[in-house]
C-alpha cells in the first residue's frame, strides 16, 4: 500500500511521521555508546542516526526549509561538544567520537548544500 | 578488543542501513528538496486528506495523533503494571515465611528495586499521560496536542527506557540493580553492576520523556483551547494536569541532573556524592527535592479524575469547584517545601527539621479540602454505583487512610520511631495503589465506551473493585501493624514473630493480583467482543446537565460515518474543534 | 428531591461506619500483634515484657487489644465525625 504511492508517508498522512522512532533510537544508542567505555563504534553509529533524524524531523515538520542548514548546525554542535570533551577532560576517546561524528555531519551538510542548490 | 570493535562497527553499519532503508520505504526524501519536481507536497496533501492514517503496524509506529499516542501510553502502562506486579508477587511469596525459602536476598533486592521504579516511572507517570493525551484535547476542544511530533518522541523514549531499567533481568550474566528506588549513595556508587548504569540511563530517558510531555500539556492547555473554553470553564482534570506539568517542569530536570552526577561519580571518577571528598547526604537532598514533588505529580491528576468522574455519578456538579482548583494549586506550590520530611533521621539541623514538619502538616489542609468537597458532593447526591463510581469512592476512602498515616509520619517524634519500617510502606501504598491506582482504574472504566465503542463486563468490573479494595486494605493494614511492631522495610527475611502479619499481607497481595487479572481480561476481551454501545451518552450525563466536551465530540464522531479502516477507531480529522 | 437524596447519604454513612470499624479492628489486632495481648512477643514500642500503658491527656489505659480497639473507634470516630458534621452543615447552607 504504502510502497505503491509516489509520495512520502508524512505527505499523505498529516497525522503520521516516520521520524520519532529513529530519533529516539539515535538518542538512546548514542547515550549508551558514550557512557560505557570501549564501545565507541556504537556511540558513532548512534550519533549519526541522531543527527540524521533531527535533520529529517526538522525538515519534515517545516521548522527548516532545507536539509543542509540543520545538518550544519547539528554537526557544528557535536564538533564543539566533542572538541571541548577532548581538550578539557580526560574522556578523550569519547570526545573524539563526538567530535569526529560532528565533522562527518558537517561534511555531509556541505554535500547536501551542493545537492540542494543544484550544484551536484 | 580490536575484533569486537570491528563486530560492533559492522553491527552499527547494518543498523544504520536498515533504518535508512525502512525510512526510504516510508518516506519520500525528494519531497523535501526544494528542487525536486515531485515537490509542491502541500498542494497534493489535500487530495489525500480523507485518508488519515496508514494501515497496520505502520500506523502505530508512525502516528502523531494524540488519541493513538494515548492508547500507546495506556498499553505501555498496563504492561509495566504487570511486570511490576509480578515482581512484587514473587517478593510476597518469599515473605510468606521468615527464612529464605524461595528467592535469595539479592534477587529480592533486585525485584524490589524494579518494582518501585517500574510502578512510579513506567506505570504511574505514563498511565496518567495516557489519559492526558487522549482526553485533554477532547475536553478543551483542541484538534490535537500543541506539538504532535514531540508527543510521539516523548512516548517512544519510554520503551527503551523500560528495557534499560529492566536490563539486569534481561541480560544474562549481569547482576540486577539493587539500589531501591531511592538510589541512595554511597551504595549506588559502590555497587559495580552495569545494570545500575543502564537503569540510571533509562530513568534519565523517562525523565526526558515526562518533561517533553509536560511542555506539551502546558502549551496545549494554554494555546489550543477551543473558542468556548475559557479559563473559568476549564475542566478540573485539565487543571490538575496543568499543575502536574508545572511540577514536572521543575522536578524532572533536577532528577536528570542528579542522575548525570551519579553516573559521573560511577564512571568518570567525580566525587559529588562519595564519602571521601563528596557528600552522600547531598544525594538525598537532590533526590527528595525531586522525589516529594514526584508523589504529587502522581496524585494530582488522579485527584482530577476523581473530581471529574465522581460528580457525574452523584447527579450533581462538583461541590466548591473553585476551592478544588485552589487547593490543587496550593498543593503544587507547597509540595516543593516538604522534601526533608524524608530525611528527619539523617541528622540535619533540628531547626530545619521543624520547619519542614510545619510545611508538611500544612500541606494536609488543601488535601483535606478536596476530600471535604468530594464527600459533600456525594452527601446530597443521587448516586449511581457504576464501576467508575465505586473506584472513585474507594479512592476517597483509601486516600483518607493514606493521608492520616502521612500526617503521623510528618510529626518528627513519630517519624523517628517509624522511619524505614513497614509503616512507611503501608502509608504510601494506601496512596499509590489504593488511591492513585483506583482513580486510574476508574478512568479506564469511565471512558471505555468512548475509546472502544463497547461496554466492559459489569460483573468483572465490580469484582475487580471489591477484591481490590479488600486486598489492598488487608495488605497495607498488615504493613502498618508490621511497622508498629518494628519490622524494618527492604528485607527478604524476618524474625518469626512477624510471620502472621506478613502472611496477611501476602494473602492480600494475591487478592490484588486476582483483581488485576480481572481488569486485564475485561479490558482485552470487552474491547474485542463487548456489547456495542448504542448511544453517545452511555452514562446518561445529559440528564443531569453534565455532558462534557469529550462526550460531545464522541457524539459527533458517531454521527459522521467513517469508512472502517484497519483496526482503527474513527478519527476526528480536522473537523472537530 | 426527597427520595433520591438519601442514597448519597447512605453511602457516605457507610463509608464513615466502615472507616470507624476498620480503625477498631486495626487497634484490636495491633494489641495482639505488637503488644502480644498484654505480654507476648513484642516490638520496640514496648518497654519491658509486662503490660504497657499509654495515655491520652488525663486518661491512662493498658495497651491491650480491647483498649486499643476502643481507642481507634473513639479517635477516628471523633475526627471523621467532626468532618462529617462540617459536611452536613455546609450542604445545608449551600443546597438550602
Ligand atoms: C498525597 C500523596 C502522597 C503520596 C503519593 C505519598 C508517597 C510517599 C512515599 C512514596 C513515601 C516513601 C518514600 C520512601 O521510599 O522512603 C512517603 C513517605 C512519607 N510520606 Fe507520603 N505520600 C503522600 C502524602 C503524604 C502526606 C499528606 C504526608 C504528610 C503530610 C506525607 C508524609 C510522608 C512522610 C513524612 C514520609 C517519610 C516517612 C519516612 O521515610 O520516615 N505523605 N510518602
Ligand atoms: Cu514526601
Amino acid at each position: 500500500m504504502v510502497e505503491q504511492t509516489e509520495q512520502g508517508l508524512s505527505d499523505q498522512y498529516p497525522r503520521a511521521s516516520p521520524w520519532p522512532i529513529p530519533l529516539v533510537l539515535g538518542l538512546v544508542i548514542s547515550e549508551i555508546g558514550i557512557l560505557f567505555d570501549g564501545i565507541l563504534p556504537v556511540a558513532v553509529g548512534g550519533l549519526v542516526l541522531l543527527a540524521g533524524s533531527v535533520v529529517g524531523i526538522l525538515r519534515e515538520s517545516g521548522f527548516a526549509s532545507t536539509l543542509y542548514w540543520p545538518a550544519f548546525a547539528v554537526g557544528a554542535l557535536f564538533a564543539a561538544l566533542g572538541g571541548t570533551l577532548y581538550v578539557a577532560t580526560s574522556a578523550t576517546a569519547r570526545g573524539l567520537a563526538l567530535g569526529g561524528t560532528g565533522v562527518v555531519v558537517v561534511a555531509a551538510s556541505v554535500a547536501l548544500f551542493l545537492y540542494e542548490t543544484g550544484r551536484l | 578488543m580490536a575484533s569486537s570493535s570491528l563486530v560492533l562497527t559492522v553491527l552499527m553499519g547494518v543498523l544504520l542501513v536498515a533504518v535508512a532503508a525502512s525510512l526510504a520505504r516510508l518516506e519520500d526524501w525528494r519531497s523535501y528538496t526544494p528542487l525536486s519536481d515531485v515537490g509542491g507536497a502541500l498542494g497534493e496533501r489535500t487530495e489525500h486528506g480523507h485518508e488519515e492514517k496508514p494501515g497496520g503496524l505502520v500506523r502505530w509506529f508512525t502516528t502523531v495523533d494524540h488519541k493513538d499516542i494515548g492508547i500507546l501510553y495506556g498499553v505501555y502502562g498496563a504492561i509495566a503494571f504487570v511486570w511490576g506486579g509480578l515482581a512484587v508477587l514473587l517478593m510476597r511469596i518469599e515473605l510468606a515465611a521468615p527464612a529464605t525459602n524461595v528467592i535469595g536476598p539479592s534477587l529480592y533486592n533486585g525485584l524490589m528495586t524494579s518494582h518501585g521504579i517500574t510502578m512510579l516511572f513506567l506505570f504511574g507517570t505514563p498511565m496518567i499521560a495516557a489519559f492526558g493525551n487522549y482526553f485533554i484535547p477532547l475536553l478543551i476542544g483542541a484538534d490535537d496536542m500543541a506539538f504532535p511530533r514531540i508527543n510521539a518522541i516523548a512516548f517512544w523514549l519510554l520503551p527503551p527506557g523500560a528495557l534499560l531499567v529492566w536490563s539486569g533481568f534481561l541480560l544474562p550474566g549481569v547482576a540486577t540493580a539493587q539500589t531501591s528506588w531511592t538510589m541512595y549513595t554511597p551504595l549506588s556508587i559502590q555497587m559495580s553492576s552495569p545494570a545500575i548504569d543502564m537503569m540510571l540511563l533509562g530513568l534519565h530517558l523517562t525523565g526526558v520523556s515526562a518533561t517533553m510531555g509536560a511542555v506539551n500539556f502546558i502549551a496545549t492547555i494554554f494555546t489550543e483551547r477551543g473558542d468556548d473554553v475559557g479559563w473559568p470553564s476549564l475542566d478540573i482534570f485539565s487543571w490538575t494536569m496543568l499543575t502536574q506539568s508545572g511540577l514536572i517542569l521543575f522536578a524532572f530536570p533536577l532528577l536528570g541532573s542528579a542522575l548525570v552526577m551519579l553516573l559521573l561519580d560511577r564512571n568518570f571518577g567525580t566525587t559529588f556524592f562519595t564519602v571521601a571528598g563528596g557528600d552522600p547526604i547531598l544525594w538525598q537532598h537532590l533526590f527528595w527535592f525531586f522525589g516529594h514533588p514526584e508523589v504529587y505529580i502522581l496524585v494530582l491528576p488522579p485527584m482530577g479524575l476523581v473530581s471529574l468522574i465522581l460528580p457525574k455519578f452523584s447527579g450533581r456538579k462538583l461541590f466548591g469547584f473553585k476551592f478544588v482548583v485552589y487547593s490543587t494549586l496550593a498543593i503544587g506550590v507547597l509540595s516543593f517545601g516538604v522534601w526533608a520530611h524524608h530525611m528527619f533521621t539523617t541528622g540535619i539541623d533540628p531547626r530545619l527539621r521543624a520547619s519542614f514538619m510545619a510545611v508538611s502538616l500544612a500541606i494536609a489542609i488543601p488535601s483535606a479540602v478536596k476530600v471535604f468537597n468530594w464527600i459533600t458532593t456525594m452527601w446530597n447526591g443521587k448516586l449511581r454505583l457504576t464501576a467508575p463510581m465505586l473506584f472513585c469512592i474507594g479512592f476517597v476512602q483509601n486516600f483518607i487512610i493514606g493521608g492520616v498515616t502521612g500526617i503521623f509520619l510528618a510529626a518528627i517524634p513519630v517519624d523517628l520511631i517509624l522511619h524505614d519500617t513497614y509503616y512507611v510502606v503501608g502509608h504510601f501504598h494506601f496512596i499509590v495503589y489504593g488511591a492513585i491506582g483506583f482513580a486510574l482504574f476508574a478512568g479506564t472504566y469511565y471512558w471505555f465506551p468512548m475509546v472502544t465503542g463497547r461496554m466492559y463486563q459489569k460483573r468483572f468490573a465490580h469484582a475487580h473493585f471489591w477484591l481490590g479494595l479488600v486486598g489492598s486494605n488487608l495488605t497495607f493494614l498488615a504493613m502498618l501493624w508490621l511497622g508498629y511492631g518494628g519490622m524494618p522495610r527492604r528485607y527478604a527475611t524476618y524474625l518469626p514473630q512477624f510471620a502472621t502479619a506478613h502472611q496477611i499481607a501476602t494473602a492480600g497481595a494475591f487478592l490484588i493480583a486476582i483483581s488485576t487479572l480481572l481488569w486485564v481480561w475485561n479490558m482485552v476481551v470487552s474491547w474485542k467482543e463487548g456489547a456495542k454501545v448504542d448511544t453517545a451518552d452511555p452514562w446518561d450525563l445529559e440528564e443531569t446537565g453534565q455532558l462534557t466536551n469529550d462526550w460531545e465530540w464522541y457524539e459527533q464522531q458517531r454521527d459522521t460515518p467513517v469508512p472502517a479502516t484497519d483496526g482503527g477507531e474513527p478519527d476526528d480529522g480536522q473537523s472537530a474543534d | 428531591m426527597s427520595e433520591p437524596d438519601t442514597r448519597g447519604r447512605r453511602v457516605v454513612l457507610w463509608m464513615y461506619a466502615s472507616a470507624v470499624a476498620v480503625s477498631g479492628l486495626f487497634g484490636y489486632v495491633l494489641g495482639i500483634i505488637v503488644y502480644g495481648d498484654g505480654g507476648g512477643p513484642a516490638g520496640p514500642l514496648v518497654e519491658g515484657s509486662g503490660a504497657a500503658y499509654g495515655s491520652v491527656g488525663p486518661v491512662t489505659f493498658q495497651l491491650n487489644p480491647v483498649n486499643l480497639g476502643l481507642f481507634g473507634v473513639v479517635s477516628v470516630g471523633t475526627l471523621l465525625g467532626v468532618g462529617l458534621l462540617a459536611i452536613v452543615y455546609a450542604s445545608e447552607r449551600a443546597d438550602a
